[in-house]
């Protein structure tokens, strides 16, 4: 796989904050990336070293086989980027921001801009400072969209936005992984990373924690299992992997981490009414990497 | 529900907090401009004669007095003093005033802070008061302040504070001024522009009065000549400046009785949301320095235009009578004034004044750079194909060329209130003259252009601080004999006083080279620094 971003061993320090320590990250071409992580964990430095916006502390950001911070006007001709917050020009209309900054970028597809208006319900014809957070918010979107580059970077891309109009961008960066185009989003919104990224990574006060495919991350994670056994109901305490056992009448629930083998080699020999496996969620997941246990 | 008093007293902190540097830096200039010009005076009049022998050669001078004000007592310190900075210092008051007042009552709401306060306990009219009353603290601190400097300096204490009071009643008014277009406008500059349109008028007024032999009753229909009226030193009648408070008050009432009855964010005169698409300048980075720099350039222009212009009215009056009296312009010549006969001798003296606020509109230029940056907006550039060296070039290019077309603007002005009293002032040397301030603008430019790239969040504060330090330098040092080496400090010490002297190509260059070394050096520090927002 050809990657697109490759970080190296990249930190940023603000004064004496470490913002980012030493992320090493790949993303490959025609990846839908999702970067999860708290308030503060460093993904807006991440996204803004890789957007040449920010000069690293040391390492480096290679974003299509280009240095982010020595070369960013070239990276930037095949770059969309969606901040998490727009600010807008007060006194020019949406319409006139999307002309602007399509020229600046130096390519925008015309129709495909008009049908991204129509697409996300916009109206640019009224001036910047009579939109709402959402609109704003969309007019972000809808220039990084209508440029039709090679990646998306992506802060917090929905942040505003309406379920509807989430459900809208998801669609859109749907297609654009099906054109083959590259995304990196960071993101809050589980639901949207679980739905759209190919893989994910976890920060963690500006270190990177986890990485992997969703299945690969649920995989270290427990298995909530629960049991209905008709009769005699087994200790399973001992069990290769088991924890926080609970039993209620006939019934049992545990959870178990790693292969359910051992698990079920315990339980053959008794009278097994039903048996309930449940994946982790992306939120067990992220929480219990945050959570007051978690490391 | 009405405010509680403790969180009133809490908003009142806050709003101090926004804005007492801002008026450190105001009172500053007030003290230390009446101190420099009491000294000064003390020193080029010491003997009772030739302080008698000014206000005689000054008193049937009313292009001088149009400029200035009528001359009243000139032959004391306070007098002086009074006479030869009021006039400045009053407008610069005033513009603190409309400043100030529009900045927080307008430029808060629009950036999304007000809604903030207001989401507390307390009411928008409280929120108003709060901020009126905050800002009435720091007028009366720099009454208290500049008075005092002048007692300082050995004026009589009721002249002094006399003439301090109008000054800073000044500001109040246009404060109050502020506040009602605050309500009026959704847009700050809006704002800004109107309250400032207000107060150049009445600077107009002001010259017609003092300029003519006519019009003397119009004094009364203008702020700055109830401020003049006050006659410190002069028959002291302090309640000529009564109606600037009292119009203070009645313009804080009606803001207050405005804010009300609209909502947040929006202003009373609705302005249309949908406007025509101006595609013509979206089409890349310079067009867009066009559309975003050309209201500046145009708003400057007139502000300045209008003092050019009613210097070039005045221009004739002023040296005719003084070629009529010979032993006047040796007197003259040691109020730091140059001796001067012909009109050319009296505009290049007074260009000087117009190369101040030609390098604030450079400074400001760099300050609305940053604000760019600090309200996030450029990162919405940077990250397309503009790299930081052509976004800050293309900026800074736009500035030098607004720089220019304010100084020529300013220029021609000048050359059309003379021509309308057939002064005989040629159009190609009042050019020459407004040309002439642009290398200390390119100056000042290229250290603010210097501060924004090293030091970004300091550095609209380092363009103005440097520019007003120049000045005050340059005011003061020349009349109080400092030495030489002082003196060359300031910029504005190198600016001849064109047309009555050639320009002083050496200096041009030289300044012109420093201003584009600090562009130089601002442009590749950008390129090395993180992009900082606010």
């Amino acid at each position: 796989m050809e990657p697109v971003i490759t970080t190296e061993q990249l930190s940023k320090h603000f004064g004496r904050t470490t913002a980012l320590d030493r992320l090493t990250l790949e993303v490959g071409r025609g990846e839908v990336f999702g970067f999860l992580g708290p308030n503060g964990a460093g993904k807006t430095t991440t996204v803004r070293l890789l957007m040449g916006l920010l000069k690293p502390t040391s390492g480096a950001a290679r974003v299509l086989g280009l240095d982010a911070w020595e070369d960013p006007t070239r990276l930037h001709a095949r770059v969309a980027y969606v901040p998490g917050e727009f600010a807008i020009w007060p006194q020019l209309t949406g319409g006139e921001m999307l002309e602007l900054l399509g020229s600046l970028h130096g390519s925008a597809d015309i129709g495909y801009r008009d049908e991204l208006c129509e697409r996300f319900d916009f109206d640019p014809t009224k001036r910047g400072r009579s939109y709402s957070k959402g609109n704003r918010q969309k007019i972000a979107v809808i220039a990084a969209l209508m440029t039709r580059a090679e990646l998306f970077v992506c802060d917090e891309p929905t942040a505003g936005l309406d379920p509807l109009m989430e459900a809208t961008f998801r669609d859109c960066i749907g297609e654009a992984r099906e054109r083959d185009q590259t995304v990196f989003l960071s993101s809050h919104v589980l639901a949207e990373v679980e739905a759209l990224c190919d893989r994910i990574g976890i920060l963690r006060g500006g270190r990177l924690v986890d990485v992997g495919t969703l299945a690969e991350l649920r995989h270290l994670e427990a298995h909530t299992v629960e049991i209905r056994f008709q009769g005699e109901v087994p200790d399973l305490s001992a069990v290769e992997g088991a924890s926080n056992i609970s039993w209620s009448g006939e019934s049992v629930r545990l959870e178990v981490r790693g292969s359910t083998a051992p698990l079920l080699k315990a339980i053959a020999p008794y009278d097994v009414v039903s048996l309930e496996s449940r994946e982790p969620t992306l939120e067990e997941v992220f929480l219990s990497h945050y959570g007051p246990d978690g490391t | 529900m009405s405010t509680p008093r403790h969180t009133w007293v809490r908003a009142l902190r806050h709003s101090l907090r926004l804005q007492w540097r801002q008026a450190a830096t105001w009172t500053a200039v007030f003290a230390v401009t009446g101190v420099g010009t009491a000294e000064a005076f003390k020193s080029a009049y010491p003997s009772a004669a030739s302080r008698l022998a000014l206000f005689r050669s000054v008193r049937d001078n009313y292009g001088l007095q149009g400029l200035y004000g009528v001359a009243r007592r000139i032959d004391t310190v306070g007098g002086f003093t009074t006479w030869r900075i009021t006039w400045m210092l009053g407008l610069l008051a005033g513009a603190w005033g409309l400043l100030s007042s529009t900045r927080i009552l307008r430029g808060e709401e629009q950036d999304g802070r007000r809604e903030l306060v207001l989401s507390g306990v307390i009411t928008a009219r409280g929120a108003l008061l709060a901020d009126a009353a905050a800002l009435a603290a720091l007028l009366i601190g720099s009454f208290v302040l500049y008075g005092t400097a002048l007692v300082a300096v050995g004026l009589p204490v009721t002249g002094a504070f006399v003439v301090a009071g109008g000054t800073l009643a000044v500001g109040a008014l246009f404060a109050g001024v502020g506040a009602v277009t605050s309500q009026l406008f959704a847009d700050r500059r809006h704002a800004l522009a109107s309250a400032g349109a207000l107060l150049g008028v009445s600077f107009l007024v002001r010259v017609a009065a003092d300029g003519t032999r006519t019009l003397g009753w119009v004094r009364w229909i203008t702020p700055l000549g109830w401020l003049e009226n006050t006659r410190p030193f002069a028959g002291t009648n302090p309640a000529a400046g009564l109606p600037l408070l009292g119009g203070a008050v009645v313009f804080l009432a009606v803001a207050s009785g405005l804010v009300v009855v609209r909502d947040l964010g929006s202003g009373l005169l609705v302005e249309r949301d949908r406007i025509r698409v101006r595609a013509r300048l979206l089409g890349g980075t310079v067009g867009f320095t066009v559309l975003t720099a050309r209201g500046a350039v145009v708003a400057w222009s007139a502000g300045i235009g209008l003092y050019t212009f009613v210097l070039g009215l005045l221009t004739k009056d002023v040296t005719n009578v003084i070629r009529q009296q010979a032993s006047v312009h040796s007197l003259l010549g040691r109020l730091g004034i140059a001796s001067f006969t012909r009109p050319e001798d009296l505009l290049g003296l007074m260009f000087v004044f117009a190369a101040l606020p030609i390098a604030l509109f450079a400074v400001s230029q760099v300050s609305s750079a940053r604000e760019e940056e600090a309200s996030g907006r450029v990162d919405a550039i940077l990250v397309r194909t503009v790299g930081r060296s052509r976004w800050m070039l293309t900026r800074l290019v736009a500035s030098v060329v607004g720089v220019a077309l304010v100084a020529v603007v300013s220029g021609v002005l000048a050359w059309a209130g003379a021509a309308m009293h057939d002064t005989g002032v040629p159009l190609p040397s009042m050019l020459t003259a407004a040309i002439n301030c642009v290398p200390a603008a390119v100056l000042f430019l290229g250290v603010g252009a210097a501060a924004f790239g090293i030091v970004p969040r300091y550095a609209p504060g380092v363009g103005v601080g440097v520019v007003v330090v120049s000045y005050l330098l340059e005011l003061v040092g020349a009349l109080t004999k400092a030495p030489g080496w002082v003196l060359d400090l300031s910029a504005f010490h190198h600016v001849a006083p064109s047309p009555a002297a050639p320009v002083g190509v050496t200096a041009a260059v030289v300044m012109t080279t420093i201003g584009l070394a600090g562009v130089a050096i601002g442009t590749v520090a950008f390129r090395r620094r993180d992009v900082a927002a606010a």
